[in-house]
């Protein structure tokens, strides 16, 4: 059986407390984090014959850390065995092995790890794999303040109903079978949509 | 066992468990995992290829109670565990008691509580007194000693006492411990010119108490949404202003799940629409009294108000009831409404819609929404009254309800914005400042003001009050743990006034860091957090439980770091009142009084009733008891007779003769300041009518979420995760060559502010937003300009007219591409 994130995108502002107590918890530093919050937007506005203005302006966020791929493409990519996957899903780099080559960081379509400029070392969210020894959730989603993130048995998290599994900004889900269920926002757009934006790049 | 295992969002920690491969891999390890083996027991998972997995070093050690910054986020302070490890902190974690599903009551903190280890071991932190060497608000410093420091401050107060008299001495509000020890010590003195109001809502809690009494200026808790079918907020975000612990934040997105309509009136889509743009009605910054009038027009003409109900509560909602001074005159609210009144123009959804360009169907649509609900819970966030003329703003606002009788009951407000249901929170959390002897008060926001020219400024013209004037400049200045020179508007102004040694003569600071504002100071003293010492916190949260926290010094301030208590004691010392001052007992015994003088008190109110000794919360550090929803003003509506409201007439003054006296009296500055003894819309000073060919753009600011005003803006990992920006609508930004990420310069005739630019179509045209708090960097003697981007470079210093407090959201401006 293996495991997943769920995220409530009706439940998300967007307020990065999980990326806090993310960077808390893991002690990372402004240049590394393992969970990051795309702010997509669009939309438009219109400009009535009084000059009254309404708005077809939406935005929503995306609060995205590791998926746990079901065909992680880090895994396949490793040229040393050091990124694998446990068996019960969760994507892990064992730093015994890992020579920060990035080739990870380089296919992962979901930006999930990263080659710290500290460690040299191939560097990401690992499911909080000790809180889950101990019988805890992941850090993040015991910190979110609105009950957006979810983590459990990817089956059970998938038969929830009206729940994708991918919105814009993030791929469409037949890449890498990402082990993840999002329950869209109303305003949430597909994965191939040209119309939105992401409003934060510097922040992600 | 299974008590401690957690679950997550529709999906229970225990499933997880019971199906997980993990469990398999621990029994090869030969220990129990999960919810009740200890991390001590677990074994090292070498099987799986990967390195051995301990639990995370901070599991293991010594967890504290602790809290965030004491003052919190106005309602919301949460009770923090601290994991500490040879005397330093290595995590912070939220409060884990109670159920963390959806609906339940858990006051998980947000991402600034996250981030307390790094602000209390900032490298930054100032670690010893210093003294200035360089001009004020050149930063140039020199490490002193303690001695050295109480005994200039000392010397310094009793100098200016004699010279000046105690009228000469302010203390800027204190935001970091708000503990009155510095306040004891000016008194114990001989006391000091007071301060009234606050940054926060300095209009609103001015002129509310006018219309409604002391209790005018609150609201009823967010949790009365889940008794609501319509939420009007106004200018309102608790998604960024109250977004951890069991808060408004959290209310608002469980009323929401309930299926509750909710409706968010302001410029920019803020957070608490995001994802649910639906929810958002734009409008411009500034108008929202015109949208409040229109909407009260579209009910009063469509009959949809219970007059006699109104007149019931209120006095002057029409001629009926108006007082004897202000009959046959149609001075009421619904002659001014109906276009009867002064102005003789009817406030129609057509009148309104170019004021705030919302279109005339939509305002009525809303009113009409208004009119069908069951029980509204209409507020209004404290930006809308931060404005030219916002005290008439709030009031406008406030109407809505009492004219459609959503108020008085559950699931309503009054008006306000959303707040505690029970309100006696904060004596435990100070010791008791004693009596200030000097009676003379001007407003907090007039700080500069006094500094300048305090010996010209009036009772009429400039808001002091317990005299008709002030005797006298302020010549001693103790910013208290306040960056007010970063959060006031116009810092070159406050610049050219502080940076002066003749006029105040001497300022101290105590801060944690060398902040803008400390920056003028000619002593600064290194602060320390309420974690660091000995203290007793008031957990504010919405409205479904109070609490208190004891705290025992979780950590030891760094290097020479000293409690303000211990400071002001030694400088009482010196000057021979430590007697009257400590009163015999050390800061930790203060802390023992208070809990145990305010009990009696407490026991009386909702909740309290089980509420700890002082031996009990010493042991168990953490004390919450749930209290029953309750809505604001209920007695009063349940018996105006019976509990009448404490103003003039003890009912509701919709028509305010003392309101009515004061603008036949006062002095008003400026064409556009209005004190008006009813609601009223009118633009005031600098409002969007005010916008040029050179300075076309509006500019407001909001409370952002990566900061608490200024404090925390140092601590990187926040200001990466929400930067510093200027929301600029594609409207705008196209014409002028911006794109998003871009760096602009913002300017006005007050100043200029470099910032990134967000271009967005959260932010309606023709207006730009930032948020507030952003430290200044400024260079004054060279080319000016802010590298930091502080809103308040922009913003004004005018007064408003009745409160004499800030009116920062009205800014004109120009935005160009770097």
């Amino acid at each position: 059986m293996e495991y997943g994130f769920f995220f409530d995108g009706t439940r998300c502002t967007g307020c990065k407390t999980c990326e806090a107590a993310c960077k808390d918890y893991h002690d990372l530093n402004a240049s590394l984090t393992y969970r990051r919050i795309y702010d997509y937007e669009g939309g438009r506005w219109d400009t009535c014959d009084n000059g009254s203005l309404t708005h077809r302006a939406w935005a929503y966020s995306v609060s995205l850390s590791c998926c746990h791929c079901g065909e992680a493409v880090c895994v396949q990519v490793c040229p040393t065995g050091a990124m694998h996957k446990e068996p019960e899903g969760l994507v892990r780099v064992d730093h015994h092995v890992c020579v920060g080559c990035g080739y990870c960081e380089i296919a992962c379509p979901y930006h999930a790890p990263h080659v710290s400029a500290e460690t040299k070392q191939s560097e990401k969210c690992d499911g909080c794999y000790d809180r889950l020894q101990a019988g805890r959730a992941p850090v993040c989603v015991a910190a979110c303040p609105v009950r957006a993130l979810g983590f459990g048995p990817f089956e059970e998290l998938g038969a929830q109903a009206g729940c994708v599994r991918a919105v814009a900004p993030l791929p469409v889900e037949t890449f890498t079978d990402p082990h993840l269920v999002i329950r869209p926002a109303s305003c949430a757009q597909p994965s191939d949509d040209r119309t939105g934006f992401v409003a934060n790049p510097q922040e992600v | 066992m299974t008590e401690t295992i957690e679950k997550t969002s529709g999906v229970s920690r225990r499933t997880f468990l019971k199906g997980s491969s993990l469990a398999a891999l621990a029994g090869v390890g030969g220990s129990a995992l999960y919810g009740c083996s200890t991390p001590e027991e677990e074994q090292p998972l070498s099987e799986t290829g990967a390195a051995p997995t301990v639990a995370h070093p901070a599991e293991q050690d010594e967890v504290f109670w602790g809290t965030c910054k004491s003052d919190g986020c106005g309602q919301t302070i949460c009770p923090l565990r601290y994991h500490v490890k040879d005397g330093a902190i290595t995590l912070v974690e939220a409060d884990d008691r109670g159920d963390g599903e959806f609906g339940g009551v858990q006051a998980r903190c947000c991402l600034r509580g996250r981030s307390m280890r790094q602000w209390h071991q900032h490298p930054d932190r100032l670690k010893w007194p210093l003294k200035r060497t360089g001009p004020r608000g050149s930063g140039q410093y020199e490490r002193i000693s303690w001695d050295e420091a109480v005994q200039t401050i000392a010397e310094k107060l009793k100098y200016t006492i004699d010279t000046y008299g105690n009228e000469a001495i302010h203390s800027g509000v204190t935001a970091i411990r708000n503990d009155q020890a510095l306040e004891r010590l000016l008194n114990c003195l001989g006391g000091y010119l007071g301060g009234y109001g606050s940054d926060s809502r300095g209009q609103l809690e001015t002129i509310m108490p006018y219309m409604m009494g002391s209790g005018g200026p609150n609201g009823s808790s967010m949790t009365n949404t889940l008794h609501s079918d319509l939420v009007i907020q106004f200018g309102n975000n608790p998604a960024t202003t109250r977004m951890g612990g069991a808060s408004a934040n959290y209310d608002l997105a469980r009323a929401r799940e309930k299926g509750v309509e909710i409706i968010t009136i302001d410029y920019w889509m803020n957070d608490s629409c995001v994802g649910h743009p639906e929810e958002w009605q734009p409008i411009r910054s500034g108008t929202d009294a015109a949208l409040a009038s229109a909407m009260a027009y579209v009910l009063i003409s469509e009959g949809a108000i219970d007059e006699a109900w109104v007149n019931k509560y209120c006095i002057g909602y029409d001629e009926s009831t108006m007082p004897e001074s202000a009959r046959g005159k149609h001075l009421s609210y619904k002659d001014y409404i109906m276009g009867t009144g002064y102005d003789m123009i009817p406030k129609t959804p057509e009148w309104a819609a170019p004021i705030t360009l919302i279109s005339a169907e939509r305002i009525t649509e809303l009113a009409h929404k208004l009119a069908n609900a069951k029980a509204a819970y209409i507020s209004q966030g404290w930006g809308p009254q931060r404005h030219g003329n916002g005290e008439s703003t709030c009031r406008a606002i406030a109407m809505l309800p009492i004219i459609t009788g959503n108020i008085g009951r559950v699931g309503c407000n009054t008006g306000m914005r959303d707040g505690v249901s029970v309100g006696l929170v904060n004596p435990f959390t100070t010791i008791p400042g004693g009596e200030n002897p000097v009676k003379t008060m001007i407003s907090c926001i007039s700080v500069v003001d006094a500094v300048d020219h305090g010996h010209a400024m009036t009772a009429t013209r400039d808001g002091v009050t317990g005299a008709d004037k002030l005797s006298t400049d302020i010549k001693f200045l103790w910013l208290d743990g306040t960056n007010l020179l970063n959060q006031r508007g116009d810092l070159r102004r406050s610049h050219e006034i502080m940076k002066d040694e003749n006029k105040c003569e001497f300022i101290v600071a105590q801060d944690m860091f060398m902040t803008f504002t400390a920056s003028y100071a000619d002593i600064i003293l290194p602060g320390i957090t309420r974690n660091e010492c000995a203290s007793v916190i008031a957990l504010a949260t919405a409205g479904e439980f109070v609490g208190q926290l004891h705290i025992d010094s979780i950590v030891q301030p760094p290097e020479e770091c000293r409690n303000m208590y211990d400071v002001c004691t030694d400088i009482a010392r010196i000057l021979g009142v430590e007697e009257a001052y400590t009163e015999g007992r050390t800061w930790a015994e203060w802390q023992q009084f208070s809990w145990e003088m305010y009990q009696p008190y407490a026991a009386q109110m909702p909740g309290y009733e089980t509420m700890p000794t002082w031996e009990e919360i010493s042991k168990d550090h953490i004390w919450t008891s749930e209290i029953e929803v309750t809505s604001k003003m209920m007695d009063f509506f349940a018996d105006p007779e019976a509990a009448p409201l404490d103003t003039e007439s003890g009912k509701i003054e919709v028509y305010c003769e003392r309101l009515a006296n004061i603008a036949a009296t006062w002095e008003l500055d400026d064409p556009t300041d209005v004190i008006s003894p009813i609601p009223i819309y009118t633009p005031g000073f600098e409002s969007y009518e005010a916008c040029t060919e050179d300075y076309p753009l509006y500019l407001s600011g909001w409370h952002p979420r990566q900061r608490f005003h200024s404090t925390f803006h140092n601590l990187e990992n926040l200001r990466q995760a929400t930067r510093q920006q200027l929301l600029i609508n594609p409207a705008d930004a196209e014409p002028r060559g911006i794109k998003n990420g871009d760096m602009v310069s913002v300017t006005n005739e007050r100043g200029e502010v470099h910032v990134e630019a967000r271009v967005t179509p959260r932010i309606i045209p023709g207006q730009v937003g930032m948020p507030e708090g952003a430290w200044a960097q400024i260079d004054f003697d060279g080319d000016g300009i802010d590298r930091g981007g502080n809103i308040n470079v922009l913003c004004n210093s005018h007064p408003s007219p009745l409160s004499k407090h800030n009116c920062s959201n009205s800014a004109i401006c120009q935005v160009t591409k770097l």
